[in-house]
Formats: C-alpha cells, sequence, structure tokens
C-alpha cells in the first residue's frame, strides 16, 4: 500500500484487513503490527473515549490514582491529542463495570500503558471527527482546524464535536499507529499542569476508600496472630459479644475477628478480645543477624537474565562483591506502592564505583565510558553538570559525593542521580546534603509530575537506605510499630532536593514512579565511601553499620 | 450525649466519653481530613487542632473537649476557597498520595500560628510528628517556607 | 555595750575572709604550659578504643554536646540550684577547646577540677568521682578526646547567682567535700563486682544525679546512692529501697542500662535516656558489671501483693470514679485514661503484649513523687533519628494541667496501694516551667 491512502479507508477497514506494508529495510509482516499500549488488550476506540451530545468529553482507563498524578496527566494527553481543553473531560479511572481492564497499577507502567493507549484512542478519535466534519462541511479533512472541541473551516464554518459524534460511531478498532500530533505544537503535553487531584486532599475531600461511607455500613477489626503459624487457643467471644455495640464477633480456625456498629467500639472490643486470647505458638526464626547466611543456604535456582559475553584482553584484576539488604516493609500509611527492583540497583551502581575505583577512575566518566546508550549518556552529563561534579575538588574531612544511574527495569525511564552527604564521625551518622537528578520520561507529559514522583522516591529510598529494617527475635516479628522500625522524619530529609527533567518530544512514555530509588540507593553509599573510605556493602546504612566501619 | 466545638460549630454526638476525637470527626460528623493512620500517637494522619496545639486524635478522647475548639482541616478552607496553608500546598503541588496531608497541614498551622517566620530547624523539628511515606517531605518543607511568607526557593543549608 | 556587736562582727569578717585567703592560697594552682596539639599518631590505637569506651560511660558527650550540635564542643547549659553552668568545648581545638592541653592538664582537671590556666572548673562537671580513675583510665581518655574532630567553638559563660560565680570559692568547696584517692577494689568481692563498684563511682558518677546533695551542692557522705534529682527529675534511690514493684535483678537492670527499657520497671526518660544510648555504645561486659554492682545495693522492698496490683489504700479514692476539680467541669479520668493512654497502656493493648510495661510496674508511678510521671505524660519519649527503642507521644497540647492532674491521681489510684502524690499540681507546673526534652 502507499502512504497517500487517505485516512478514512485505512480507519474504516476493520478487523479482517492483512496489511501488506513494505518499509525500507524491514522485514515483511503478514500479520497487522500489536496494537500500542492497552490498546493491545482492549482495541476498541470507545472502551477509550466517548464523546457526549453537549461535546463534554469522557476518556477511561483501567490504572488508578495513588497520587502519582496520573489523572492529571492522562488528562492532559487527551486533551492535547483531541484538541480539547483539560476542564471539558471527565477521566474515569479502575471501575470493573466501565473501564477496561489494566490489571494492576503498579511497576511504574500506567504512562506506558494506558498513556499510550489514551494518545493514540484520541489521536484516532480526532481524525474520526475531522473526517465527518469535513463530510459535513464539503471541504478536505487536511484544510480544518480545532479549537477547543470546535472544528473550523477555512471559510469560517465550524462543526462542535458534539454534534459531530452524534453522527458517528467510535465503537470502532483502533490502528496501530496514524494521527499523532506533532510534538513540537504540544502546549498541554509537556506543561506542568496543576493536579486536579491535590485541592482535595489538602482540603479534606474525601480521597480514600477509608473515607466511602455506605447505608448501614459496620465496622470490624481483626486480632492478629502474635507469630507466623501461631494456633489461637480459646479466646473469650461469648464475653466480647455482649461489649456495647458489637454486632458479631467470628472466630474461624485461628481467625478472630469483631464487627461493631462504632469504630470505637470495635477497637476496644478487639483490645478485649486479644487480652482473652491464648496462642500456642511455635514459629522459629532465625538469629536475625544470621538471615542473610540462612538464606544463602536454602535450596536455589539461578535463573539467568542475560548471558553476554565479549572476550577481552585477560583480567588485570578481578573483583567480586556481595550485597545484602535486610527484610524491609512497605510500611504504608495509606495507599501502598511497590519497593521497585532497589536491591539489584543499589549492588550494581555500588559495584560500578568499585570497579571504578580499582580502575582509578572518576565514578561519573567510568560510567560514560561503558555506556553506549545516548540518552544514559545524556542524563548522566545532565545531572552531574547541575550538580557540579568535580572530581578534583578538595574534599574536606566527613564529607562525600556519589553517582549512580540505572534505567528502571531496563525499560522504563533513566534516572542518573548525584549527592553529597556528611557523616558524624562519633555517631556513624550520615546526613544528607544537596541531592540532584536528572531524568529522561521519554515525551514528558507533566513535567513537575515527574519532578514530584522522583524527588519523592529519593527520599522514600533515603529512609529505606539509611534506616529500614524488620526487626524480629526467635518467635516474633518486633517491629510491629513505628518505634520498632524507624523510618525518615523531617529533621534528616536532605538539605535539598532538585530534579532535572530531560525531554524527549514525540518518544514513548517511559515508566517514572520507581525510576529514582535504585540510583539514590548506591549513591548514598557511593558518596559513604567517598566520605570515609568504608565500602559499606550491607543494608541499612545505620549508624552502628556505619560507625563500626569507620572505626574511632 | 457530649458537646463538641468543631470549626466554630456546636454539635451534639452520641458517643462514648472515651471515644477519641478522630472517630467522632470521621464517623459521626462525617469530617474525612483526620485520617487513621497508626492510632498510637506516632505517624501524625489524625493531627487536629485543639485550642491552638496540634494534637493527635486518635489519642484525644472527647471527654477532654468540654469548652475546647476544635479546628480540622475542613475549617481552613476548601477546594473552591482555600486557607493560606492550603493554598501554600497547592502552590507547591505538595502531595503524592495525600493521605498524609491533612495532618501536615494542620500541623503547619499551628507552627505558625505560634511561630511566624521559623528557622529551617525549627520547622524539620516542629513536624517531626508527622510521617509521610511517599518521600514528598522537601514540597511539604517548601510548602511552609511559602506559607510563613519565606522565600520559596531553596532552603537554606542548617 | 553596743560596741560588742560590731567588734564581734568585725572579727568575724576578718576570720571569713582570712580562712578563704587561706584556702585560696593552700589550693591555688599555677597555669601548666601549652603544648602543640598532638597528632593521632601519638595515641596507640588501644588508647583511643578504650578511652572512647570510658567516654561512653562516664556520659562526656551527653553534658559536652548542644542538641544537634557538634559532639563534644560544648554549649549545653546544666541548671543547678545556684544557676546554669555551660559545659565547655573538649574537642582539641587549640584555641577554643583543649588542643593545647598536655596530659597533666587534662589529669589535673579530671582529678582536681582545675583547667590548664589553673582556673577552678565547677563540680558540674564530676572530677569528685573522676578523682578515683585510674591513671591508664585518664590517659585513654585523654587520647580519646585528642583525637577527635576538632571544633572551634567559644565557650559559653555561665549563668550563675552571686557568690556562686566567683571561681576562687570553689577552692574552699574542694576543701571541705574533694576526697582524693584512687579507688580500690574489695578482694571478697568478684571481679565483675569490682569492675562495677569502680565504673559507678569513678567514671559513670551516678551518685552525681543518683544521691542526695547538700545545701553547698555536694553529695551527702553517709546517703551514697539514696536517691536524688537531675534536671528537675526524680532519680530514684539504687543503693537502697527502690519504689519498684519488684526488685531490679542484675539482668534486668542490664536490658534497662543498654536499651532504655525494662519490661517490669519501666523506660529511661529525662537525662536516663541519654545515659543509655550511651551504654548502648559500651561492651557488654561492662554494662553487665554495672548491673551487678548495683544489684547488690538494692535490698528488697516490700512484699509486692501481684494478686491485687491495682488494691485501692485505705481513704485513697474510688479510682473508677469522676473527679470534681472544682473550677473546671467535671473530669473523667478513667475515660482519659482509656481514649488517650489505653492503646499502649491497657491491659489488653498492643504494647503491653510486646513491650511497654504495665503501669502497674512503672517505677514513676510508684515514685514517692509525682514529677517523673507527670513530665512523661507531658512530654513523653522523643523520637531518636534513625533508632529503635522506646516511643511515647506527648500530651502537652492534647490535656488540660487539670486533665493531667486527675489522670496522675487516677494512675496512682489504679495502679499502685501506696498513698496519693503530695505534689501533683506543683509538679505539673514545674515540669512545664522547666520545658521537655533531653
Amino acid at each position: 500500500m502507499s502512504a497517500a491512502l487517505s485516512r478514512r479507508s485505512v480507519l474504516a477497514a476493520g478487523s479482517g484487513l492483512l496489511v501488506s506494508i513494505a518499509l525500507p529495510g524491514s522485514q515483511v509482516w503478514a500479520d497487522e503490527p500489536p496494537l500500542p499500549g492497552s490498546l493491545k488488550e482492549t482495541p476498541l476506540l470507545d472502551a477509550w473515549i466517548r464523546v457526549g451530545p453537549d461535546g463534554a468529553i469522557t476518556a477511561f482507563t483501567g490504572k488508578t490514582e495513588l497520587g502519582q498524578g496520573l489523572k492529571t496527566a492522562l488528562i492532559q494527553i487527551v486533551a492535547e491529542q483531541l484538541d480539547v481543553a483539560p476542564a471539558r473531560i471527565g477521566l474515569v479511572t479502575a471501575d470493573t463495570a466501565r473501564t477496561p481492564n489494566e490489571g494492576f497499577t503498579a511497576g511504574s507502567h500506567s504512562m506506558q500503558d494506558s498513556g499510550t493507549a489514551l494518545l493514540n484512542a484520541a489521536a484516532q478519535t480526532r481524525l474520526l471527527l475531522l473526517d465527518a466534519a469535513a463530510a459535513a462541511l464539503g471541504v478536505a479533512a487536511e484544510t480544518l482546524t480545532v479549537v477547543d472541541g470546535v472544528v473550523h473551516a477555512q471559510g469560517g464554518a465550524t462543526r462542535d464535536y458534539g454534534s459531530l459524534a452524534a453522527a458517528l460511531s467510535l465503537h470502532v478498532r483502533a490502528q496501530p499507529t496514524g494521527g499523532l500530533k506533532d510534538p513540537a505544537s504540544y502546549r498541554v503535553m509537556g506543561a506542568s499542569m496543576p493536579r486536579i487531584d491535590i485541592p482535595g486532599k489538602v482540603t479534606g475531600g474525601a480521597a480514600f476508600i477509608q473515607d466511602m461511607r455506605l447505608p448501614g455500613m459496620l465496622h470490624a477489626r481483626a486480632v492478629r496472630q502474635p507469630s507466623t503459624g501461631a494456633v489461637l487457643l480459646r479466646a473469650d467471644t461469648e464475653a466480647v459479644g455482649r461489649l456495647p455495640g458489637v454486632v458479631k464477633v467470628m472466630r474461624e480456625g485461628s481467625y478472630l475477628a469483631v464487627v461493631a456498629a462504632k469504630e470505637w467500639q470495635a477497637i476496644k472490643a478487639m483490645r478485649a478480645l486479644a487480652a482473652s486470647a491464648e496462642w500456642r505458638e511455635s514459629a522459629t526464626l532465625p538469629e536475625q543477624s544470621q538471615a542473610p547466611a540462612l538464606i544463602r543456604s536454602l535450596p536455589a535456582r539461578d535463573i539467568p537474565v542475560l548471558t553476554w559475553s565479549n572476550p577481552a584482553a585477560p583480567a588485570v584484576q578481578r573483583i567480586s562483591a556481595r550485597y545484602t539488604r535486610p527484610y524491609q516493609m512497605h510500611g504504608a500509611i495509606g495507599p501502598s506502592c511497590a519497593l521497585g527492583a532497589y536491591l539489584n540497583i543499589f549492588a550494581i551502581e555500588s559495584f560500578v564505583d568499585e570497579l571504578a575505583a580499582a580502575a582509578g577512575a572518576d565514578p561519573v566518566d567510568f560510567r560514560l565510558r561503558h555506556l553506549t546508550d545516548e540518552r544514559a549518556r545524556d542524563v548522566i552529563r545532565l545531572a552531574a553538570d547541575r550538580f557540579g561534579w568535580d572530581t578534583k575538588a578538595p574534599r574536606e574531612p566527613d564529607r562525600g559525593r556519589g553517582f549512580a544511574f540505572a534505567r528502571y527495569k531496563n525499560l522504563g525511564a533513566y534516572c542518573a542521580v548525584a549527592l553529597n552527604l556528611s557523616v558524624e564521625h562519633e555517631t556513624g551518622q550520615i546526613r544528607l546534603g544537596r541531592v540532584v537528578a536528572a531524568v529522561d520520561s521519554g515525551q514528558p507529559i507533566n513535567p513537575d509530575g515527574i519532578r514530584n514522583q522522583i524527588e519523592g522516591a529519593m527520599v522514600q529510598a533515603a529512609s529505606w537506605t539509611l534506616y529500614e529494617e524488620v526487626r524480629f527475635d526467635r518467635r516474633h516479628i518486633t517491629s510491629t510499630d513505628w518505634s520498632g522500625y524507624p523510618v525518615l522524619r523531617f529533621p534528616a530529609a536532605p538539605d535539598s532536593v532538585e530534579v532535572h527533567v530531560l525531554p524527549r518530544p514525540g518518544q514513548p512514555f517511559l515508566g517514572t514512579g520507581e525510576a529514582g530509588q535504585g540510583p539514590m540507593a548506591a549513591a548514598i553509599a557511593n558518596a559513604l565511601r567517598d566520605a570515609t573510605g568504608a565500602r559499606v556493602r550491607d543494608l541499612p546504612l545505620s549508624a552502628e553499620r556505619v560507625k563500626a566501619a569507620i572505626g574511632v | 450525649m457530649m458537646k463538641l466545638t468543631v470549626n466554630g460549630r456546636e454539635h451534639a454526638v452520641d458517643a462514648e466519653p472515651d471515644t477519641p476525637l478522630l472517630y467522632v470527626l470521621r464517623d459521626d460528623l462525617g469530617l474525612n481530613g483526620a485520617k487513621f493512620g497508626c492510632g498510637l500517637g506516632q505517624c501524625g494522619a489524625c493531627t487536629v487542632i485543639v485550642d491552638g496545639e496540634a494534637v493527635f486524635s486518635c489519642l484525644t478522647p472527647i471527654a477532654t473537649l468540654a469548652g475546647r475548639a476544635v479546628t480540622t482541616i475542613e475549617g481552613l478552607g476548601s477546594a473552591q476557597a482555600p486557607g493560606p496553608v492550603q493554598r501554600a500546598f497547592i502552590e507547591e503541588q505538595a502531595a503524592q498520595c495525600g493521605y498524609c496531608i491533612a495532618g501536615m497541614v494542620m500541623r503547619a498551622q499551628a507552627l505558625l500560628t505560634r511561630t511566624a517566620r521559623p528557622s529551617e530547624q525549627q520547622i524539620r523539628d516542629a513536624m517531626n510528628p508527622n510521617l509521610c511515606r511517599c518521600g514528598t517531605q522537601m514540597r511539604i518543607l517548601a510548602a511552609v517556607r511559602r506559607a510563613a511568607g519565606m522565600v520559596p526557593e531553596k532552603a537554606a543549608a542548617r | 555595750m553596743s560596741i560588742r556587736p560590731r567588734r564581734v562582727a568585725g572579727i568575724a569578717a576578718v576570720v571569713v575572709i582570712g580562712a578563704a585567703l587561706a584556702a585560696y592560697a593552700v589550693a591555688w594552682q599555677p597555669a601548666i604550659a601549652p603544648i602543640e596539639p598532638p597528632a593521632r599518631a601519638a595515641f596507640p590505637a588501644a588508647d583511643i578504643a578504650g578511652g572512647a569506651e570510658l567516654a561512653a560511660l562516664g556520659d562526656c558527650a551527653v553534658c559536652h554536646t548542644v542538641p544537634n550540635g557538634p559532639p563534644y564542643a560544648g554549649g549545653r547549659g546544666v541548671p543547678t540550684p545556684f544557676g546554669t553552668v555551660h559545659a565547655t568545648n573538649i574537642t582539641p581545638d587549640p584555641d577554643t577547646g583543649i588542643g593545647r592541653w598536655s596530659l597533666p592538664a587534662f589529669r589535673r582537671a579530671m582529678r582536681d577540677g582545675v583547667d590548664r590556666a589553673g582556673r577552678n572548673l565547677y563540680p558540674v562537671l564530676p572530677y569528685p568521682h573522676f578523682i578515683h580513675a585510674t591513671e591508664a583510665d585518664i590517659a585513654a581518655i585523654y587520647a580519646f578526646l585528642m583525637t577527635r574532630r576538632p571544633v572551634q567553638r567559644e565557650d559559653r559563660a555561665n549563668d550563675l547567682r552571686f557568690p556562686f560565680n566567683a571561681r576562687p570559692l570553689l577552692a574552699g568547696w574542694n576543701l571541705l567535700f574533694l576526697r582524693s584517692g584512687e579507688w580500690r577494689p574489695d578482694p571478697v568481692r568478684s571481679p565483675e563486682w569490682n569492675r562495677g563498684a569502680y565504673l559507678v563511682e569513678a567514671i559513670g558518677h551516678c551518685g552525681a544525679c543518683h544521691t542526695p546533695h547538700n545545701f553547698l551542692g555536694a553529695e551527702q557522705s553517709g546517703a551514697t546512692l539514696a536517691g536524688g534529682e537531675a534536671e528537675g527529675w526524680y532519680a530514684p534511690p539504687l543503693g537502697s529501697a527502690p519504689p519498684a514493684s519488684r526488685p531490679w535483678s542484675a539482668d534486668q537492670l542490664a536490658t534497662y542500662l543498654r536499651t532504655g527499657l525494662e519490661q517490669g520497671h519501666g523506660a529511661a526518660a529525662g537525662p536516663m535516656t541519654a545515659v543509655t544510648r550511651q551504654l548502648a555504645t559500651v561492651p557488654e561486659e561492662d554494662v553487665r558489671a554495672l548491673a551487678v554492682y548495683i544489684a547488690s545495693l538494692m535490698p528488697s522492698p516490700a512484699p509486692f501483693d501481684a494478686a491485687n496490683p491495682g488494691a485501692a489504700s485505705p481513704g485513697s479514692a474510688n479510682p473508677g470514679a469522676a473527679v470534681s476539680s472544682g473550677v473546671h467541669p467535671v473530669i473523667d479520668p478513667e475515660a482519659i485514661f482509656d481514649g488517650a493512654c489505653g492503646a499502649c497502656h491497657g491491659a489488653d493493648a498492643p504494647m503491653t503484649l510486646g513491650g511497654a510495661p504495665s503501669l502497674t510496674l512503672s517505677t514513676a508511678v510508684r515514685a514517692p513523687t509525682a514529677r517523673n510521671a507527670v513530665a512523661m505524660i507531658l512530654y513523653g519519649l522523643p523520637w531518636r533519628e534513625g533508632h529503635t527503642g522506646p516511643y511515647m507521644p506527648a500530651f502537652a497540647g492534647a490535656l488540660t494541667d487539670g486533665q493531667i492532674a486527675a489522670l496522675a491521681d487516677y494512675l496512682r489510684a489504679r495502679y499502685t496501694a501506696l498513698p496519693p502524690w503530695p505534689d501533683v499540681e506543683a509538679a505539673i507546673q514545674q515540669a512545664k516551667r522547666q520545658g521537655g526534652g533531653t
């Protein structure tokens, strides 16, 4: 087929079409290329976009807003590609009755999956609307422009989306490509539109499942087992069942819970139930300090992810290292997010620094020397430049700088982190100073949203890296509240954090939500080494561990 | 029946006197801003203001509130007309999941009412009772500085 | 006739002034020549390491560091009945610290309370205890301090009322109260006991808080470790019956000293928080030695009625009744306890299963004064960045003074069979004047 084929005939072709396109230097495929993003699983346009008779746009996503700015970003995408003001767009998120099934909102996939689907669905919807307008106005579609949902012909005639959509079916299959606007013309995508969910969150608006209220709703509390596999022997369910407001006490095997009319009644009943409960405990946990050794001794299977060899000259020096981290917990206050590939990047990027040191090379130069991906190199150079990375800068005692880079899961966003820190010699306490990151997320939809995510990722990872480990004795987890699982609080937050977004107009969206954690962890460990000479490979980099490493 | 004054209005509440304020706010008065995070006074998601002091509403039984003024986030402003501290949080886009934010705003409000131009260390120490697991601390600090009318750019090194 | 009182007064004045001058003349010390700050290489590594442990046992960093400040650089104000004394900069900074102090100069400060320039130091520095330390230990502490990070920080002037701001008078104080002599072990006791005794008396200076002081601020001889106070906190007796509900075993004391919490007694609060944090860094056998020694000093308390821990003593208020405080609306302390305290301190609370002791066993609730209990209600136990450890929220803003008083009375009546505290309101006011935090 030639490129001169009209949009209408391609779009109207439907699912049975066999397409054979010869592109320079590529293979000829007998089948249709896959649809982009989640269109693959949900190919019909009206699963994603509906246009109401009043011109109001409804967009649908199977993903959910967690505070990562998803709703705003998706609205920006639809607004840009449809040429409609953002205020005109209502976005329905994660509704089993109404939205596409896009699985979990996790793993930093929302923009790559849902964003890409909406990008294309909105663009193709716009094409269909333009074609309908062209037919109605008797002009060529190429001569039309759209301003906020109103199609304008050069002569001055107009048609609004609402009236056009009434005669148009969007119940058609999306195409692999077509209709995307030129990134150079973007006015909404790539702008830092304020997030639509923030005003409600800052003024007490209902935003969480905990805020749902249903008629006749009751409150429940469960009594947790004191240790793994504990068996409930007895509990005073009778007496607790008679406490004020208690509707039901549930006991099924070792599961124990109480339902009451009011929340405080449920809590008091739960406490009384817990006090009366007797358990047979048999858990045997390892000695906490021996846990890494124990895990290593368990049966295991190695699964090669990538095997690559490039025989070079015989080794001048062999280096090996082992990195460990303890059990850590999400410890969420509200919604939770995933821990990401944090340990892997901590290990890899610490080791890269060890290699650089063995080679007598600057850590930034060493990385640049060994990376061929230009986007990786650009992000590294940007972070180093904005930080003011200077190998020759004089060292002050107990102060150091560190650098790390990763591409999230090797398919997400590129992120490089440079930071400085100081170490209090008497206690081993690390104090984070200035943190600078550079990130390439492909075509940025909301740059401030990207910055917010990366800032958050780095502060979150600072907590994991400096403090977090689940404590346990030989029978129980002893980290049962924040006093047994300390996390980063305001006094320990870095002096400053800045994030620089490296825009790639028109490039696919890259998952960003968890791109900052891994590099942050390694940057801290690398800066610790720079400050003190001590290379610590076991997380967390607690004050005790650092003090033991640096000595008196 | 207990009488409570919340955001300037008197309410008659049918709850036992030992009921912590948090559950009365949320379940009896429909004020969902204050959140349950731990119930132990360790995370601050439940923070409200009583007679000008920031308190953990999960540990403040309503028996202690006779004749005292309770202010919640709903009393500082609305999404259409946010109060000064709320506006600062919006301008700094100081939220991710937002679960901690109502508590943060109330803690900040209490600080700024007491100390008009706090130092960086004073802000950090005052906000210490409140936890954020998403890592939004830097923006929250920037919002507090902005609400105090201080330079909104970089924080001074401590 | 009228001449005699004036003549007596005149003679008395001459005698007193003469005695003071004589004391000063006897006690006057010259300046010791400054030295070049020694390099780290001048000290054996073992001395530095040993000195680090002794400095932790002696809590040097606790007084000589301002909160959030550089370690050992001084600046912290220590309140005394005579005013506030500010700890000095003991980093090896040559100009503002002790960088130019020789070992003899350091030794003289630690034993005699005289600085390099010959000035008397206030016995807030517990040199009356350090005077008993061994030569080797003084030298090790010196090696440790001289190898710390030097920090430039001028010493802050003390804030003492006349005549206590006159340092030469301290020479007289020393003549009256300073007992010299290296500590000697007791041959009938175990090496561990002797180690503990030495650490308590010569290094840890427990008596500086846990011994009653006379009106001139010296520890009362004959009342060693019979109980005292520190910065507004009640320091229970160690050398006689403590208020604890059950005796302290050496194991329990060791746990308390190293972790700041013991399930059968309570959490370290006030100045003890800092002490236990230091002891967490010290070899376990030394903490064990301290515990063995202190446990040996404590006799068993009166039999504790474990079956009825909350028994009200005759004549005390029914703990379940609401208390009318007269001016304020009726206060319901049981409701306050259930709603504010029960999450952690209730009989059925997760904390008591996991760690927080029942208040029946609390030393603070059983103490003869309400001071520690109300201070803990007001200020709680603070977070310690990055470390596990006991934490308690502060209730200073949440509860009114009247509510705290009612709650304190309720705790005393519910959890002990002891007489009500006589000083609850005064303790609240004093604690609020003193402020929170350690």
